[in-house]
């Protein structure tokens, strides 16, 4: 089986890897880069648990191969703390017990990020929408939603209430 | 998980004449791959080659003089921003994009995948038969464009052959007085999902006068259907509830549903006389003309 | 909330929500062992069929595979803890014969170097089946003798019990009615597969499995019987956990048990791993039962007499159906007061997929009959809903007839006001919508969930507090948390106790080897029988170290108490010891104590407190199409005391939109045994913006069996929201949905009979 090298950027770090043709993107990333936050919830592209973005847009990894990931820069959920500083999206998570069993978490955490770099100012009904992919089973998409809308008021620059 | 597709090769040609070439010699054993959304959840068994189209430059949206051309591997998100899409008709393919799946799965999908998956429940391509467009394919023997309407062959089946390539889509421009409308029925408490029954029109009138109507069905056939029987109803007549009820009834006598796990072919047949005429309400609404 | 409490009663962040929203969190798919294999599963195409004969031989021979094991090197392990009773009993959870009784049920399983070579390697196997007679209907499975799918026949369990005199109950009424409801087969369907594994030997013959199950210990003890070892020979760690809602009860039907036989047959570490398909079609799902119910009530809306029949379809093996049916008895005759009960309830075995414990454990199904007949009552009568409820149920201080126990705690009428409040119940017709084709309609429910198994079942709880040298805490309990938070509440319930600061606990992530016997996660007890056990090995901790500190500080030690880990004396201002010097002193400095605080505790809970809801519905049908619309759902429970009311409010939500997606999307499909929906595009969940508004409210009546009062939540949020929309939706339509799901083509149905239909 010939295998491809492709070279991706996998939040902030260039990674040069060997890859199969129809291994996909998420198994790439938690096999191949021990980076097991991003999980594989269906394997179909219906629960979300997979997302990543690539170039700044929310997608399902577990529906991009990767080698289609060639030369793109790739944000998982460990690329969004700073440091030892929580992205405010994470931060609002754990202050508004967002995060329940948590398997959904990075996914929707993910997703919402991408949504707010293109809409810093969403209104519920379009937090919802974005977070349309993102199956959760716990939480009823209460907490978590309610926390998107708080980070994304932090992220503004606003008092929050 | 499908472990018997295992394409041992993968190709990125940077050029329409390199794609078709690969698709010559591989033939069946090779499968184009856009946004992934459909093949990497049917992963077909007995694939040796995956011929991705990202380094085609497919993905526009421009208009030429009277003609919106889209390239194939314009993803789906594109659709729903277009400026060149804001107005009715062209709006009908804005609502369509924003019905389809998710906005994740938006960021990924095609126009081209979406159309030459061949599904009846097609949303996108539902609302491209209504505007009349067309598809413009790329073979060894050069260019041919064909209608949408006669793309779609049967199910999961196009016209399109195995060494060819879906590179455009094309949709007529014109003065937009026609007003028109996309519906979508889902599973009840469910946004996302594959259409139930999902229906097309467009109406353009004169002085209150049909002079062009569109009725297109989907989900409920092998195939994306035009009902002309409905449409023959409302052509040359002045639109009045009662004529829009019985375009709606002939509508359903045109569709052949099967039943399967989403619903009975009963029911859908049922709901395209509901569909279809609170689509075309809502069309003669947006279309200037057809208020009466 | 209370300010007398420092950490009960506080919305303090999870301990494991930073290690969650970074995604360090490792659930089991995440594992992994240096060299271990991957295994697969070959299933039964078939639903009833004996295995005559394998052919490995082209499987064995691709490069990678490593060991084939079957049916005759592994049992199947059936039952649940109930059956560790007695030594007989047990021999009864292991099923050794060559006969598959559902589409997927797993033949044989193969060991390779990757999951690709083994997937191809299953693909190869050649097995020849000899197709026996299936049957799917549950009463076919009864009325028909010569189809057996166990041995003993296929009435698996039967449950009876008789209060007073049925028939004169009917003749005391003035009104009878009988109605059948149908319950559908649910799914868990967490957003982690159920299930994954990691099955390792040492040298020694000692057992390591690591897997995500709701009863570690009871889970070590099942595998322990299947293997031939003895308790302490296998260990059970249990990782992070995606979710359960019982769908993790015990063992994963075929993947512990295989997992580690192909790991001894190896001599390596073997991880299996189910898909998504694999968790809908292979693992367990909630009974579908259809209850037969025959009510007799006066004109003044008193229950005089119930006969509930339950048939429950088990699928090919049982598990928890006893427990369930048993559920059903102490929730169906405990709920309200009716002084002639007929209760008969059989879980039939039928060639379709299995079931098992889901959240609610038949307390959904038995509910949505009951609620919907006390619709039917109160509309008969034209009374208000709430009414009814109010003038039958069982209140504080009766006594449960179930259980014989007084209850000791119950707000249920706060619950209503407080509901139906929020709900805006008695302006409802001022919202209503008589559209032309949208109508609206409003319905309501109660639900009453026994907390724990005390004196049901086994319902042992344990825990350890150990004392650091620096005063900081280590919590040790076998406590399995799959996302109700219920390890932050135990954290929460050791530092009130103690009086340190909740930051200064550190609580165990389950392993049978350090964490002691706990009966698991079900039955919504962790909270309560685990917050018990916690609180008396903090309290045996803290009488230990105030005993040290009396002496260290030469007074009595009942004038000293902690707080904020601060040892004080309420006759003298002037004490201060810091609890980490004073650690420090005797497990270091003084060389002649060397000795660490250690709290335990370990028994059961002295009641099986009720805890109670009410849920309210609002829905919209589209009478053209058909299509119901959930717009509000307001939920209100009694729990006694809200040990972190975020943890409570995240059940309340979860638990309604989970309650209308089995109301009126959620069913696995069968024909002829095979699912037709085996994914989540056909099986459907709610969306984030598929929900309405939801509101949660907390009541707390206290309960002075439980910790700090805290009663349980988790399965009793889900209860009662399905028949308050069922009841919603009749509001709306004039139409009683007694089959769920309640579809888009059934409200038409409906509609069409009563003359109704627009479309």
């Amino acid at each position: 089986m010939p295998e491809l090298t492709i070279r991706i950027c996998v939040n902030g770090a260039w990674h040069e890897l060997t890859v199969k043709p129809y291994e996909r993107l998420v198994d790439a990333l938690r096999e191949r880069l021990g980076l097991t936050g991003t999980k594989v919830g269906c394997g179909e592209g219906e629960c979300g648990a997979c997302t990543v973005k690539v170039d700044g847009k929310a997608v399902l990894s577990c529906l991009t191969l990767a080698v289609q990931a060639d030369g793109k820069r790739i944000t998982t959920i460990e690329g969004l703390r700073q440091g030892t500083e929580l992205h405010p999206i994470q931060k609002a998570f754990v202050d508004g017990g967002a995060a329940q069993c948590g398997f959904c978490t990075p996914g929707m955490i993910v997703a919402a990020d991408a949504m707010l770099q293109h809409n810093p100012d969403p209104s519920e009904e379009e937090v919802r929408v974005a977070l349309s992919n993102n199956l959760c089973r716990c939480t009823g998409y209460e907490k978590p939603v309610k926390a998107v809308l708080k980070a994304a008021r932090i992220l503004r620059g606003e008092n929050d209430e | 998980m499908n472990h018997a597709f295992t394409p041992s090769a993968y190709y990125r040609p940077g050029s329409l004449g390199e794609a078709v070439a690969l698709l010559s010699k591989f033939g069946g054993k090779a499968r184009l791959i856009a946004g992934g959304t459909d093949l990497l959840v049917k992963k077909p068994a007995a694939i040796e080659s995956l011929i991705d189209v990202a380094g085609l430059n497919l993905s526009y949206l421009r208009k030429e003089e009277k003609t919106i051309h889209i390239g194939a591997a314009t993803t789906v998100d594109l659709l729903e921003t277009s400026p060149l899409l804001t107005g009715w008709p062209y709006q009908a393919l804005t609502e369509a994009a924003k019905s389809m799946a998710t906005p994740t799965i938006r960021n990924m999908a095609t126009i081209g995948g979406n159309i030459c998956n061949g599904s009846p429940a097609a949303d996108l391509s539902l609302a491209l038969i209504s505007l009349d467009a067309s598809v413009t394919l790329v073979g060894p023997k050069g260019e041919r464009t064909l209608p949408l309407k006669d793309f779609h062959l049967g199910v999961d089946r196009t016209a399109r052959r195995e060494d060819e390539l879906l590179a455009e889509v094309r949709i007529p421009w014109s003065s937009g007085t026609g007003g028109a409308s996309f519906l979508k029925l889902r599973r009840h408490q469910t946004a996302v999902d594959i259409a139930v029954v999902n229906v097309a029109t467009r109406l353009d009138c004169v002085n209150g006068r049909c002079v062009d109507v569109r009725i297109a069905l989907g989900s409920v056939a092998e195939k994306q259907i035009l009902a002309e029987n409905a449409q023959n109803v409302l052509v040359d007549r002045i639109l009045t509830p009662e004529l829009v009820q019985e375009a709606a009834e002939a509508a359903a006598e045109e569709a052949r549903p099967i039943s399967d796990v989403r619903a009975s072919a009963n029911y859908r047949k049922r709901m395209v006389t509901v569909l279809v005429r609170r689509s075309l309400e809502t069309s003669a609404r947006r279309c200037r003309e057809c208020r009466n | 909330m209370n300010d007398r409490f420092s950490a009960i009663g506080k919305n303090v962040p999870r301990i494991d929500a930073l290690d969650k929203v970074t995604g360090s969190a490792k659930y089991a798919p995440d594992l992994s062992v240096r060299g271990m294999l991957h295994g697969a599963l070959l299933r039964s195409p078939y639903p009833h069929a004996k295995v005559v004969g394998i052919d490995a031989a082209k499987a064995r021979s691709l490069p990678g595979v490593r060991a084939v094991v079957t049916l005759d090197d592994v049992p199947r392990i059936v039952g649940y803890w109930f059956f560790l009773r007695s030594e007989k009993k047990e021999k009864e959870m292991l099923i050794r014969d060559n006969v598959v009784r559902f589409i997927g049920d797993p033949v044989l399983a193969v060991a390779a170097d990757d999951q690709e070579t083994a997937l191809a390697a299953v693909s190869m196997i050649e097995v020849n089946y000899e197709p026996l007679q299936s049957i799917f209907d549950p009463q076919e499975a009864l009325d028909q003798s010569d189809v057996t799918i166990h041995e003993k026949g296929n009435a698996a369990f039967h449950v009876t019990k008789h209060y007073g005199d049925i028939e004169q109950g009917f003749k005391d009424a003035d009104y009878v009615i009988e109605n059948r409801f149908v319950t559908s087969k649910q799914k868990h369907a967490p957003l982690e597969p159920i299930g994954t594994c990691i099955a390792d030997w040492d040298g020694a013959g000692k057992l390591t499995v690591y897997t995500s199950t709701q009863l570690p210990n009871w889970s070590q003890m099942y595998l322990a019987r299947a293997l031939g070892l003895p308790n302490n020979r296998v260990r059970v760690i249990k990782p992070y956990t995606g979710g359960a809602f019982g769908g993790r009860c015990g063992l994963i039907h075929g993947l512990e048990v295989m997992c580690a036989f192909l790991s001894r047959r190896t001599g390596k570490p073997v991880r299996m791993s189910f898909s998504r398909t694999e968790d809908f079609t292979g693992t367990e799902t909630r009974h579908p039962m259809i209850i037969d119910m025959k009510t007799g009530f006066t004109k003044e809306g008193i229950l005089t007499a119930n006969r509930i029949n339950i048939v429950a379809n088990v699928g090919g093996y049982s598990t928890h159906s006893i427990g369930v049916l048993a559920n059903c008895l102490s929730t169906g005759v405990g709920l309200y007061r009716c002084p002639n009960v007929y209760f008969d309830a059989t879980a039939v075995y039928t060639n379709q997929s299995l079931t098992g414990a889901f959240r609610g454990y038949g307390n959904p199904q038995m509910n949505f009959a009951q609620e919907s007949q006390m619709d039917i009552i109160a509309r008969h009568l034209d009374m208000d809903p709430v009414a009814l409820r109010l003038k039958n149920y069982r209140g504080l201080g009766e006594i449960d007839p179930v259980f014989y126990d007084e209850i000791r705690s119950e707000a249920l009428r706060e619950c209503l006001t407080k509901a139906s409040e929020a709900f805006g119940w008695k302006e409802r017709e001022s919202r209503r919508k008589a559209e032309e084709t949208t109508k609206s309609g409003f319905g309501m429910a109660i639900m009453l969930h026994g907390t724990g198994a005390a004196g049901a079942l086994p319902d042992p709880a344990s825990a350890t507090v150990m004392i650091g040298s620096d005063g900081s805490v280590q919590l040790v309990t076998s406590a399995s948390d799959e996302g109700q938070g219920n390890r932050t509440a135990l954290a929460q319930i050791a530092a009130e106790e103690i009086g340190v600061g909740f930051d200064r606990i550190s609580v165990s992530m389950p392993d049978t080897d350090l964490t002691p016997l706990d009966g698991g996660t079900h039955g919504s007890r962790q909270t309560y029988a685990g917050g018990l056990a916690v609180k008396k090995a903090a309290a045996d901790a803290k009488t230990k170290l105030l005993a040290f500190a009396a002496k260290d500080l030469g007074t009595e030690e009942r004038d000293l108490d902690i707080k904020d880990g601060i040892v004080l004396n309420a006759k003298d201002p002037s004490v201060h010891l810091k609890i980490g010097d004073l650690m420090r002193k005797i497990q270091i400095s003084d060389m002649s104590i060397c000795e660490q605080i250690i709290g335990v505790s370990s028994g059961v809970a002295p009641a099986m407190p009720g805890y109670y809801g009410a849920t309210f519905a609002e829905v919209e049908v589209d009478t053209e199409t058909g299509e119901v619309r959930v717009v509000k759902v307001v939920g209100a429970f009694d729990v006694g005391k809200a040990i972190n009311p975020a943890n409570v409010e995240g059940q309340i939500t979860g638990g309604a939109v989970m309650g209308i997606g089995w109301a009126l999307t959620e069913e696995l499909l069968l024909e002829e045994g095979r699912i037709l929906n085996d994914s989540f595009r056909d099986y459907r969940i709610l969306r984030a913006c598929d929900v309405g508004e939801i509101v949660p409210i907390i009541v707390e009546s206290n309960e002075p069996t439980g910790p700090f009062g805290a009663k349980g939540a988790g399965e009793g949020t889900m209860v009662g929201v399905a028949p308050a929309v069922a009841n919603a939706v009749y509001d709306a339509i004039g139409a009683r949905m007694k089959e769920l799901c309640i579809t888009p083509e059934k409200i038409l149905e409906a509609l069409d009979r009563i003359g109704m239909a627009v479309s």
